[in-house]
């Protein structure tokens, strides 16, 4: 039986696909916002909420918020762009229902909503309750919901929907940079909210807590930068086609760039570490400055690029088990076969045009 | 083409898939059953719980002051377990009927003295209590915002973040601060610690805060007194409890407290130790104007000298090469505290937390360039002239006026050439070697 219930092709996902990226792309730049909301200790500049100052949050006389303390302007812009990003989903709801008769993809988008309605819930939380243990909840989830963004755009997707990168790997092959893959996310995801309690410690606590989550994050970080090679290892040797390698190269590139941006953190907020400054000239004339624009901008940084290795991660993740999505025995018909058309697979109501063999010489 | 009511689900390309040869054209879609929502709520819920393990935010209060406590103990003789509690519960009521809490701080009026001068409550309350920004846009919890996560909540270098600075952050409960302009024993000036905030302290992690307005450093500095003689106050009762016998806080409670005799007591404490801070702007060491021929070789010469001489000795802890390798096991006034070479009672004050694991004070290395309070001439004078008590660098042996001439002690023109001497080492060839040219370092 090839399709007897309605499904969704490419054309029907591009809008679909489109505001998924535009999603991503405005989630990222929230997660940077927030970032800085928190490198600036503003989370508390606007005490009510959901309004501002009393006003509703799309009527705060934008010259008060323009002109205002930086810590109001930052604070109100973070929720003035997290409006924007509901709003988002809401449109992506809207196209994907309106366009897609696809059951998973229909209720993929409403889990964004959920999600995107509850990190709004857990900001507003943190505002009325002055709690820094939500503002890090808060921050925790962030990450997740960008990773969720990445997700909606790769299962949205052009080469989610045509499943071009089963051809040329028997199955067993194709199972290796999954689990390399998937674990990375999962040690990615811990290693933020390791980080998370890095940042958010609480002034209250012992200077025991404190060296334990550091020595932790540390050494998790030595594992994700371990385990990441061995991501891009798995991708050149076994990956299905040739895009996850490439993929797997940034992700590698941008953890490096994560390790700069945590040594410069640490650097910048805490001076140079292990006696450096007693030894050399150059370090003991370091003169740190509080709320320094590289200060903000390197730890900004760093929240944010740990949010996008994790985006990478799960893009890494859906790309290689992509191809896993499909009977083993087709599978391995189809490494045999050369060229590429499509047959149409309808389960629950999502139609996956895939790969098929044609008849060797067939096109010849 | 759009795939939405196309029975014969025709794929994007618009093409009719032929079936596999051999096989069947369906394809089963693993790992996705129905629809996961009880599982996505469980994961929401793993995450929050995962985020927030270990995070009880513990609350903000005023910390006893366990450290001078055991030290008293030592001192004296340990205090049976209720006797201590007794102590502890009396002794952080006292304080906060003295001096409120973290997020209400209070100070009491001292006879004869401007408290807002001292600690101002306006500015004690711009620093105090979590961080937030007032309808009026004034903000609220700059100790927190910018100390507490090194200095501790009550000042007593103890914050979170402490462990993994060197040196660890100060202490201010003990009133002492290294670099100022006043007497050794005195406590600084406002412009010290004005000047501290601003220019922040090179190769530590102590920040500058020039970027933050006047008015929020101005809040700082007025909270950061009010920690230090709250924690003078708080040693000086628990010395009059273990030393002096004054007021017993094993015995009395705070309604016992209301005794006339008792409150006068307390009345005094806190007015010495305020009276002294509000009289430290007026401490500052006077400076005279240096020689004529300061910074001239034959001033640097003369400083030389001294510093290799018997009066002032600063070889004694700069070393030879004045590289900071001289006496290097001693320890500040903070660590002596923990009798550092008692292992047995520094591992009683770590158990118990109330102190970081001790570390020897390095002598400044000279040679660096970098002096932490500062480089101007008049700030190198201040150090030799006054000393720095709380590292173990003692005053100058200054000469009086009316010492006779071959009196070998100091006079102010020789800490000036002792200042040109100091200054002068950096440029000196056995501070950068490495940065003459090869053929001039084969020619030495």
């Amino acid at each position: 039986m090839l399709n007897s219930r309605p499904g969704s092709s490419t054309a029907d996902l591009r809008w679909t696909h489109r505001l998924a990226v535009v999603l991503a792309v405005a989630t990222l730049l929230l997660i940077w916002v927030g970032a800085m909301v928190t490198t600036y200790q503003a989370g508390m500049a606007v005490p009510d909420w959901p309004t501002t100052y009393g006003y509703n949050l799309f009527l705060y006389p934008w010259k008060s918020w323009w002109h205002g303390p930086f810590d109001l302007f930052i604070e109100h812009g973070h929720r003035l762009l997290g409006a924007a990003v509901g709003l988002l989903v809401i449109g992506l709801v809207a196209v994907t229902w309106r366009s897609s008769s696809n059951g998973y993809l229909r209720w993929a988008v409403c889990g964004a909503l959920a999600l995107v309605i509850f990190q709004g819930l857990l900001g507003g939380m943190r505002v009325l309750r002055d709690a820094r243990t939500l503002a890090m909840v808060h921050g925790c989830v962030a990450p997740l919901f960008f990773a969720y963004t990445i997700a909606l755009c790769a299962v949205s997707s052009a080469w989610w929907a045509d499943g071009s990168s089963l051809h040329g790997r028997p199955r067993q092959d194709l199972i290796l940079p999954f689990g390399w893959a998937a674990l990375a996310a999962l040690l990615i995801y811990v290693q933020i909210l390791v980080g998370a309690h890095v940042r958010h410690v609480p002034v209250a606590a012992e200077p025991g807590f404190f060296r334990a989550v550091v020595l932790f994050h540390l050494t998790l970080a030595a594992f994700v930068l371990l385990h990441v090679a061995g991501v891009g290892y798995q991708a050149l040797k076994r990956a299905a086609d040739r895009v996850v390698p490439r993929v797997a190269c940034i992700l590698a590139s941008l953890l490096i760039l994560q390790l700069v941006l945590g040594a410069g953190s640490w650097v910048l907020k805490y001076g140079w570490p292990m006696g450096l400054a007693d030894r050399y000239r150059w370090a003991a004339q370091t003169t740190l400055v509080a709320g320094s624009l590289p200060f903000a901008l390197t730890v900004t940084a760093h929240v944010t690029v740990g949010s996008l290795l994790l985006g990478l991660a799960v893009w890494l993740v859906l790309r290689t088990a992509r191809p896993l999505l499909v009977e083993p025995t087709l599978a391995g018909e189809e490494s045999a076969c050369r060229g590429r058309s499509s047959i149409v697979k309808a389960t629950g109501g999502w139609t996956y045009p895939m790969a098929v063999c044609e008849p060797a010489g067939a096109g010849q | 083409m759009s795939g939405v009511g196309n029975p014969e689900g025709i794929g994007s390309q618009g093409r009719v898939p032929a079936p596999i040869a051999g096989g069947s054209a369906e394809v089963r879609i693993g790992g996705l059953g129905r629809l996961p929502v009880r599982r996505f709520v469980a994961v929401l819920v793993g995450i929050v719980l995962l985020a927030s393990f270990g995070c009880g935010a513990p609350v903000a209060e005023f910390r006893t002051n366990e450290l001078y406590l055991i030290h008293q103990e030592f001192k004296s003789e340990p205090l049976p377990a209720s006797k201590r509690r007794e102590l502890q519960q009396n002794l952080k009521d006292l304080m906060v009927a003295l001096f409120g809490t973290p997020d209400e701080p209070y100070f009491p009026e001292v006879e004869g003295v401007d408290i807002r001068r001292v600690c101002d409550p306006v500015k004690l309350q711009m620093a105090a209590g979590p961080v937030r920004l007032e309808r009026s846009g004034a903000p609220r919890g700059l100790y927190r915002e910018h100390c507490a996560h090194c200095h501790g909540i009550t000042g007593d270098g103890r914050g979170p973040t402490a462990e993994f600075l060197n040196p660890y952050p100060r202490d201010y409960r003990r009133g002492l601060y290294k670099f100022k302009s006043t007497p050794a024993a005195e406590p600084p000036t406002h412009e010290d610690l004005q000047r501290i905030l601003i220019n922040g302290i090179p190769g530590t992690a102590m920040p500058s805060f020039r970027l933050l307005p006047e008015q929020d450093r101005e809040a700082l500095i007025h909270y950061v007194r009010y920690l230090s003689i709250r924690g003078q106050v708080e040693r000086t009762l628990l010395e009059a409890t273990f030393q002096t016998g004054d007021l017993d806080l094993t015995e009395i409670s705070l309604e016992q407290l209301k005794a006339p005799e008792n409150i006068e007591f307390v009345k005094s404490v806190v007015a010495d130790i305020v009276t002294r801070w509000a009289q430290a702007d007026y401490q500052a060491t006077p400076v005279p104007p240096p020689p004529e021929n300061f910074e001239s070789a034959e001033s640097i010469r003369r400083g030389r000298e001294l510093f290799y001489g018997p009066i002032a000795n600063c070889v004694k802890c700069h070393g030879e090469t004045a590289l900071g390798d001289g006496q290097t096991t001693d320890y500040d006034e903070w660590t002596k505290e923990l009798m550092p070479n008692e292992p047995d009672k520094v591992a009683r004050f770590l158990a118990t937390g109330a102190a970081l694991p001790p570390r020897n004070i390095r002598p400044r290395n000279l040679r660096l360039n970098v002096f932490r309070g500062g480089r101007r001439p008049v700030d190198l004078y201040w150090r030799i002239r006054n000393g720095i008590l709380a590292s173990g660098m003692p005053a100058a042996s200054m000469k009086p006026d009316d010492a006779p001439p071959d009196d070998p002690r100091l006079t102010s023109d020789d800490i000036w050439h002792l200042v040109a001497y100091v200054r002068s080492l950096p440029y000196d060839d056995l501070s950068a070697p490495q940065h003459l040219p090869v053929y001039q370092r084969e020619r030495q």
